[in-house]
């Protein structure tokens, strides 16, 4: 009786030790998550025609169809776009070859990147097609409102019609990631000097950071970022080629013309919401190469602009503004980028199609009057 | 005949014997570090990361000592490594309480890393300091992106930003603490950085267990008290938040102390107040001078009495706190708890003077919210502030013995470094808790 208890048992155990030895294959087939390719998504999107239509004549349509390969696409809208004078496929006609598959190539990455892998600070670099390195930032401040920011551009959340507040960005494709923009990226392949010697418009800037010793600096290392008014700017506050080139560089503190850029600082107009000040403190003024005067960006009485103050006036909070705009209503004293208004409620709601020009050494941002009153100035 | 079941437990007691003897043979091998001496290092990079310095390398730091590198010149390796060593903490206490902290950011190395640590050395237990192997070491820092990320698993351009290179001869059974400093203010990036070696004394020392020691050292950059003179943009925020934060101190100042009753418990409750009433006798008296200086070198401690409790607790628990009162040569402290006249008091250290508050009302040196420090801070006459920043008590509260709580006197550095302050405990061993 015993005996057989125990064999039962016994084969009981070795059914049991046979069945642990089976190994189930649990591998599932891999689901796809999308069904389109890149080019399937800008080509079937009306939002991204204009842009479906620069890839497609670029050549690089069929790269982006490749099941296979990985991409990341920065889709500029058609808005984003407009505000560059482009409204139909055909206006792309006008654009040398090379240019345009340099503006194609500048928006797509080589790699597969989710918003959630990019580390949650600023200024992450990813390299781009042209072999060119973005900025990608990503931050909690400001409730939230510039989570995910491109060189400055403000990437458009996906749309959601749920209650959740945490946001989404990109569309997934078989390929990888699509993130619409709503400006372009603007990439200059060389230096801030560069970027002003190849527009026509910026002769009076370069006389006076020729006349005030800055200007050779501006090939070098950096990095920079140039605040840059055009010569109609400087000639609407009587400042003429010959004026700049007759200033007395001993009258003057250097600030008349160090105040057009900081060094060493590359600063994206959506870094100031993305890094914001501690609460309690009013700005986070910039140091221009005058140790005189401080430098302040879209905070406290600037507004949407830029101010230059006093160094001894940038911790208070009665600054001491040496910009055109000084006696104008707090909030609005700053010297406003160009096509942007003077105040807005936040950075985001900013144009952005003639700020952020990212080259080599820094960053240019086009400005609609000049930054510094030479008259308030004098040594 | 043999049953069934028989073979089965014969079968059964072999194969106990078999595992027995196979788990029996398995030797472990301790790590050992022959000839140690130990080492903690502080990262001292306190400049603030805003949007201003976001071009500068950020103040987070890889150290490697004796680093490899690969063909092209890349650091690759090294015997000690030390990553993801964060900013540090205004408080170093006397036994390493974040070892089982599990966030990446270490503020002070060895800190949460598992690494062998110091013994108790004379009474002073080194679990604070980690061994490293003694003779001469090649020290690198790097600074490095704020990420989880271990050190070299980083892309190549982010393994590149060297900040200090140098060589170090660490002598056997001597203790260290090693910190990155800013040398000098400066406006270009990356700012001057230097290294700094103190070999500590205090394991050589004879202290006595009934008083409270400390030493100064004023780490600044060079400059920076001269560049960054006045108030805080942000007002007193600094102090109402009990935190170590605060404006420059001179760069020669004298040091005086006082001694207050009734500090705040431990550990803080929000908002219970801090006492304002002197201890009679103990008014600014003076100390010594600290000098700003990178040289290397241990200041000389000073004492102050730690006063056994007039209450009912057997005298066991101290509630006294201290006050050191910082004067520029020339200036002396008034009478009474505030040692200056004017609005606010000492509220705001500057070039002439400034004071370094010792109490519970820190918390522990991690600050308060301003609205509880408010009613937390010791004022008089509500406004005239009696310090301009706040580190935790020199006493610890401690269970030991039969006792829930305990004084004991810590030894301590404290360190002033650009606009805000430091404290290094360390403290002789204590009976542990128990029944006794």
């Amino acid at each position: 009786m015993t005996k057989r208890i125990y064999t039962g048992c016994f084969i009981a155990l070795l059914l049991l030790v046979a069945a642990s030895c089976k190994k189930p294959d649990f591998e599932a087939e891999q689901q796809a998550q999308a069904t389109g390719t890149i080019s399937d998504y800008l080509n079937n999107n009306f939002d991204l025609s204009l842009f479906a239509a620069a890839v497609r004549k670029a050549g690089l349509m069929d790269s982006l169809d490749q099941a296979a390969a990985t991409f990341t696409v920065m889709a500029p809208t058609n808005s984003a776009l407009n505000k560059d004078s482009v409204f139909n496929p055909s206006d792309f006609d006008h654009w040398p070859e090379d240019s345009l598959r340099y503006f194609v190539r500048t928006h797509i990455l080589s790699s597969k990147l989710f918003y959630s892998d990019v580390p949650l600070s600023s200024d992450n670099r990813y390299s781009n097609l042209n072999g060119v390195q973005l900025y990608l930032s990503r931050s909690n401040a400001a409730n939230g409102t510039v989570p995910f920011t491109v060189n400055g551009v403000n990437v458009i959340k996906e749309s959601s019609l749920s209650t959740t507040t945490t946001a989404r960005f990109g569309a997934t494709q078989l390929n990888g990631v699509v993130y619409p923009l709503p400006n372009t990226i603007k990439v200059y392949p060389g230096t801030v000097q560069a970027f002003l010697q190849s527009r026509p418009y910026f002769s009076h800037l370069i006389t006076g950071l020729k006349k005030f010793g800055y200007w050779e600096q501006m090939g070098s290392d950096g990095p920079f970022t140039v605040f840059a008014p055009s010569d109609s700017s400087f000639e609407r506050r009587g400042m003429t080629l010959d004026s700049i080139g007759r200033m007395d560089i001993n009258h003057y503190d250097p600030v008349v013309f160090g105040g057009y850029f900081l060094k060493p600082n590359h600063v994206f107009v959506t870094d100031m919401a993305q890094l914001p000040p501690v609460s309690g403190v009013l700005s986070l003024p910039f140091q221009t190469p005058s140790a005189n005067y401080k430098l302040i960006m879209c905070q406290s009485a600037m507004g949407s602009g830029v101010g230059i103050v006093t160094a001894a006036s940038a911790s208070t909070s009665s600054l001491v503004i040496v910009s055109p705009y000084f006696s104008n209503p707090y909030g609005t004293q700053g010297t406003p980028f160009l096509g942007e208004p003077y105040w807005v409620l936040s950075l985001t709601t900013l144009n952005g199609a003639y700020i952020n020009y990212t080259c080599s050494n820094g960053i240019v941002h086009l400005m609609a009057d000049i930054v510094v009153m030479p008259e308030k100035v004098t040594k | 005949m043999i049953h069934f079941d028989t073979i089965i437990q014969r079968g059964g007691m072999l194969l106990c014997c078999v595992l027995l003897i196979t788990t029996g043979c398995r030797k472990t091998t301790y790590n050992v570090i022959p000839e140690a001496a130990y080492l903690r290092v502080f990262n001292s990079l306190n400049y603030d990361v805003d949007v201003t310095t976001k071009d500068q390398p950020p103040p987070f730091l890889a150290m490697i000592i004796d680093p490899e590198y690969d063909a092209s010149g890349l650091v690759t390796g090294g015997k000690i490594v030390g990553d993801h060593l964060d900013q540090r903490s205004a408080y170093a206490g006397p036994y390493p309480a974040n070892a089982g902290n599990t966030s990446f950011r270490n503020t002070e190395y060895p800190g949460s890393k598992k690494v062998l640590v110091g013994p108790i050395l004379n009474g002073f237990n080194l679990s604070s300091w980690a061994q490293i192997p003694s003779g001469r070491h090649r020290v690198l820092f790097y600074s490095r992106p704020i990420s989880e990320a271990p050190f070299f698993s980083l892309p190549e351009r982010d393994r590149k930003s060297l900040l200090v290179d140098s060589t170090i001869d660490f002598t056997p059974g001597e203790v260290y603490t090693m910190e990155v400093l800013q040398k000098t203010v400066a406006t270009q990036y990356p700012l001057p950085i230097t290294l700094y070696l103190r070999k500590e004394q205090f394991t050589r020392m004879p202290f006595s267990d009934t008083m409270l020691y400390a030493n100064f050292y004023n780490l600044s950059a060079e400059g920076y008290a001269a560049a960054n003179p006045g108030a805080h943009p942000s007002g007193l925020q600094g102090y109402v938040n009990a935190n170590n934060k605060c404006r420059a101190f001179g760069d020669t100042m004298n040091i005086y102390y006082s001694l207050f009753t009734d500090d705040c418990p431990y550990p803080y409750v929000d908002g219970s107040p801090t006492g304002n009433t002197l201890i009679p006798g103990f008014n600014n008296l003076w100390l010594g001078t600290v000098v700003r200086s990178h040289v290397a070198g241990v200041a000389p401690y000073y004492s102050v009495p730690m006063f056994a409790a007039p209450d009912t607790t057997g005298g066991i628990l101290s509630r006294q706190w201290e006050l050191f009162i910082l004067m520029r040569p020339g200036l002396f402290p008034l009478p009474g708890p505030v040692a200056v006249d004017g609005s606010n008091g000492m509220a705001q250290a500057n070039a002439q003077f400034g004071a370094i508050g010792c109490s519970n009302g820190s918390n522990d040196g991690k600050g308060t919210t301003s609205a509880l420090a408010r009613r937390s801070v010791p004022r008089v006459d509500f406004t005239d502030l009696i310090a301009s920043s706040w580190l935790p008590n020199l006493i610890r509260y401690t269970a030991s013995g039969p006792y829930v709580q305990r004084s004991f006197s810590t030894i301590s550095s404290i360190e002033i470094i650009n606009n805000r302050v430091y404290m290094m405990s360390v403290q002789r061993s204590y009976p542990p808790p128990g029944n006794q």
